[in-house]
């Protein structure tokens, strides 16, 4: 009853300014057939819901649409710094190495490579017969120019130039071989090759010219070795790529990837339901209501997986603060905060809560290392021990007559982040501990926290290829440059010396077997200091059109695409292909 | 009247200045620019810059100069008849907010194929997204609310006037990103009635130019009727307050007693007089011509210059930010000009010295 006087309020409403446009295309039946889910397992939750299609091999053809959430800035690899030009120019390009689903090292535009037997050079065999997608033969000489280009100072790389900081010199010994020389032996050097590659006839440029590249109208019109060639750019709309018919791998099954410029939210999700779109991110709330609704999921296949993030409080620990210096103050912090909880009432059951900086599913993580437990009896009990006493009839701990209170910043834009903090602010007034929240606009927030202006944060970080601390807690990183900017990226000044030796010592390591036990250490030390308090391992969620087949997600937390080959392994049966 | 224009064009110059000095300074009082955001919020820092790399970039584009040198050198680029480079997109600021459809002459087309060329261009910029859709917006408003106001001034108390006041008032109480995400809900996705994503159809672009219009006008209707909902009962309450008024004046008096119907009433005398007021609403509501709707233009994934201008502050793109406040003052002020000068040649008692 009240569901059918509220459709004939919104009719009418509609009726009366929209009616004469609406007419044409009448409304499509939903698909009916409800499909129950049929596995969910506990790690990589992936619902398929059936019928999947036994074809062998892979059938070509048919389009994926997918969202991007704003226009790409730019379709050059080297100049773009953002994630969302990064999926537009990854199908155009190809990089020298890529990691696959288990997070391992694989070549692309490299067949193979070797380390010299001091590992002071690394040799890349490049794959012969590579065409640009202007007929042109692929060579070490681009390799070597998109390496110059990166390093020019005239050019606005300067994101991407740090990964190549211990490299001393890149050469060229034959056509088809480069030879990578570093300044010493260092093991999380690789993935720095992740590197895509430009063509040097396509954006060459005189040396000390580094502007013209940055303003190249190649930037907007690519020519890539990659699987995909850009057909057509509307900017703000929608970017139209075409399978590569020459690519070295044999073209992708996929006939078009069309990238449409939507906002995330609602917006999406609709397109999705419409069949706008083939894929859809989830929020906790959308999964829980959709896996249930037969409409829905009768088309879908739905994957969770680890995002490659975990988000952290930050605790300034310089002394600019007379709290989080003392590591039985950041420990009480940690005891106290419910982490489960959160992940549990906000996330949904969507995360794990976090015991470190390396992620849980790979090597580099101990999974001896256990979560502190929620227990705000300890956390007094240390903040007791720590001076940090009740007065009585007060409800603020006090050391020296000064209380615990304290601001915590936080970016504005992720409203999930405030959402967190109102429960652990509660949490924290359970053990005598203020905790004001300060929302501050991103720029604002990453000046004041580069700065070190600040006594706790809450931020995300996001992993690298190589699960290297290094930026995060070598006290190095901790240093303010004169004009008082951060140098490096530990902006909670954390300071081990014997942290600082480990991960110096498993960054000169190769030895996958040698280097696994110093990042254990490096774990277990830093769950005792707790620089900061790790919160969660997030999980993302996300609805794909279950036409496709052969849809994989890397449990290694690489997501949908972040990982080599991915959707180039995509494929539609004939018979349900879409134009 | 042509030396009046004059001046205030002339007048317009120093107000556009302090305009442009007001957003530059609260635009570089933002921290940041637009090489510290390269990260984005909540992701964390996983690259991380070599801070003398990082000055060396800034001083490339003069970033580390004070703001009023920095000023000085966009009003210099400004003056050299450029809107500057778009640092993010990093391509000219025309380009972006055009779609550098002023190309089109120089392209050595004949005239009629350049005219269209830059037509096309331009309706297909952030510029002409906007434009297209506001103006249909405007019309959908003065279309419904001009004769409801008209109604319910000439019926004063009666039931049509109370009810479409309340009902008037009740749209405009309702908030746009609400109703934007119930008509998608409903219209798009339940109904699928009508498609509520960007400005065309996928391949609209092998259409003839007529299923192209009605492809447009579909796209735009849900859009466009949240941004016109909300000033339905602005308008038709302005039109019924200034109708009311002119049909109190004497000389409406004075035509009925002559006997003339009260139809020749209306249309020779009061709506003709009340012309003037409805002018200035006019002048008021063009701008809203070039200024994007944030909120809409985002939900419907409109590539206009709202969400253009959103994205320019999240990136700090000065030369962005500047070029859409200096064209919103521009409408602004011309749009106010072309009121006054539509209320002179409307009112011969209104003289412009």
């Amino acid at each position: 009853m009240g569901a059918r006087w509220w459709r004939g309020l919104a009719w009418g409403a509609v009726l009366l300014l929209a009616g004469s446009l609406c007419g044409c295309s009448g409304g499509q039946p939903k698909p009916a057939a409800p499909a129950a889910p049929v596995s969910v397992s506990p790690l990589d939750r992936t619902v398929a819901f059936l019928p999947r299609y036994e074809h062998e091999p892979p059938e070509n053809g048919g389009t994926f649409t997918m969202a991007l959430p704003v226009d790409p800035v730019t379709l050059n690899p080297i100049l773009a710094s953002d994630r969302v030009s990064y999926m537009a120019y990854k199908w155009i390009f190809d990089p020298l190495i890529d990691m696959d689903a288990d997070m391992k090292p694989v070549g692309v535009l490299a067949q193979s490579w070797e380390n010299s037997p001091d590992d002071r050079t690394t040799t890349f065999h490049l794959r012969k017969g590579v065409l640009w997608q202007d007929g042109k033969p692929f060579t070490a000489d681009d390799v070597l120019f998109s390496y110059h280009a990166a390093m020019d100072p005239a050019v606005d790389a300067v994101q991407l130039r740090p990964a190549f900081d211990q490299v001393a010199k890149v050469e060229k010994v034959d056509d088809y071989t480069v030879r990578v020389t570093w300044k010493e032996p260092y093991a999380p050097g690789l993935s720095a090759w992740v590197f895509y590659i430009i063509p040097e006839h396509v954006y060459g440029y005189a040396k000390g010219r580094g502007a013209s590249f940055n303003q190249s109208p190649a930037n907007q019109a690519p020519v890539g070795t990659g699987p995909f060639r850009l057909e057509e750019w509307k900017r703000g709309d929608r970017l139209v790529l075409t399978a590569n018919d020459q690519y070295w791998r044999g073209r992708p099954h996929l006939d078009r990837l069309i990238l449409k410029v939507i906002p995330k939210g609602q917006t999406q999700l609709a397109a999705y339901e419409t069949g706008q779109l083939d894929m859809a991110g989830l929020s906790a709330e959308q999964w829980d209501q959709l896996r249930t609704d037969p409409a829905f999921a009768a088309g879908a296949s739905i994957f969770e997986y680890y995002a490659r993030q975990f988000f952290y409080l930050g605790w300034n620990m310089d002394g600019s603060n007379p709290f989080f210096a003392d590591r039985r103050v950041r420990q009480a912090m940690t005891y106290a905060l419910n982490r489960q909880g959160v992940v549990e009432s906000i996330l949904g059951g969507h995360g794990a809560v976090a015991t470190g900086p390396f992620y849980p599913m790979s090597w580099s993580s101990d999974p001896r290392v256990k979560p502190y437990p929620y227990d705000p009896a300890k956390a007094a009990a240390l903040l007791d021990e720590a001076g940090w006493k009740l007065p009585p009839g007060k409800t603020i701990r006090e050391k020296n007559g000064k209380a615990f209170s304290f601001e915590c910043l936080v970016p504005a834009e992720v409203d999930m982040f405030s959402r967190w903090l109102e429960v652990f602010q509660q949490d924290l007034k359970r053990v005598g501990v203020d905790m004001r929240i300060r929302k501050i606009e991103w720029s604002a927030f990453l000046d004041r926290t580069q700065r070190h202006q600040f006594q706790a944060y809450l931020s995300g970080w996001g992993l690298g290829d190589d699960p290297d601390p290094y930026p995060l807690l070598d006290s190095a990183q901790a240093k303010l440059l004169p004009s008082g900017m951060a140098g490096g990226q530990n902006d909670c000044s954390y300071a081990n010396p014997e942290v600082d030796r480990l991960i110096g010592e498993e960054e000169r390591t190769f030895d996958l077997k040698a280097r696994q036990p110093l990042f254990w250490q490096i774990q277990r030390l830093v769950a005792e200091d707790q620089p900061m308090t790790f919160l969660f391992w997030p999980t993302q969620m996300v609805a794909v059109k279950n036409r496709f087949q052969d849809v994989r997600v890397s449990r290694a937390g690489y997501g949908m695409f972040t990982w080599y080959p991915s959707l180039l392994d995509w494929w539609v049966p004939k018979e349900i292909q879409k134009p | 009247m042509l030396g009046y224009t004059a001046r205030r064009l002339l007048l317009m110059v120093p107000t556009l200045l302090l305009i442009t000095v007001v957003v530059f300074a609260v635009v570089k009082l933002a921290p940041g620019n637009p090489f510290s955001v390269l990260q984005v919020p909540g992701e964390g820092p996983s690259r991380q810059m070599n801070p003398e790399d990082y000055q060396a970039m800034l001083h490339r584009y003069g970033l580390d100069r004070p703001w009023p040198v920095q000023y000085w050198r966009w009003l210099r680029t400004l003056a050299s008849g450029s809107l500057g480079e778009s640092f993010s997109q990093r391509r000219p600021v025309s380009d972006v907010l055009f779609g550098g459809a002023e190309r089109a002459f120089s392209a050595g087309l004949p005239p009629a194929a350049a005219a269209s060329s830059f037509l096309r261009r331009l309706a297909e910029s952030p510029f002409g997204a906007t434009v297209q859709l506001n103006l249909l917006a405007l019309l959908l408003m003065v279309a419904v609310a001009f004769p409801v106001g008209l109604r319910a001034a000439v019926r004063r108390g009666s039931a049509f006037d109370r009810i479409s006041s309340v009902l008037l008032y009740g749209l405009y109480s309702l908030p746009n990103f609400w109703v934007a995400v119930l008509l998608i809900v409903l219209v798009g996705v339940h109904w699928r009635l009508l498609p509520f994503i960007g400005m065309h159809s996928d391949g609209s672009g092998a259409m003839g130019p007529l299923a192209q219009a009605w492809d447009f006008l579909r796209h735009a209707a849900l859009p466009a009727l949240c941004l016109a909902y909300g000033g339905l009962a602005f308008v038709a309450r302005f039109t019924r307050g200034t109708i009311l008024e002119t049909l109190n004046q004497d000389y409406v008096r004075t035509a009925r007693a002559k006997g003339l119907t009260e139809r020749a009433v209306l249309r020779r005398h009061a709506i003709r007089n009340a012309l003037i007021p409805l002018l200035t609403l006019a002048g008021l509501l063009l701008p809203s011509l070039v200024s994007g709707s944030v909120i809409i233009e985002e939900i419907f994934a409109w590539p206009g210059l709202g969400r253009l201008f959103v994205q320019a502050i999240y990136a700090r793109d000065y030369p962005v930010i500047l070029a859409e406040s200096v064209l919103g003052a521009v409408a602004v002020l011309l749009s106010t000009l072309a009121a006054d000068l539509a209320c002179a040649a409307a009112d011969p008692r209104v003289r412009l010295t």
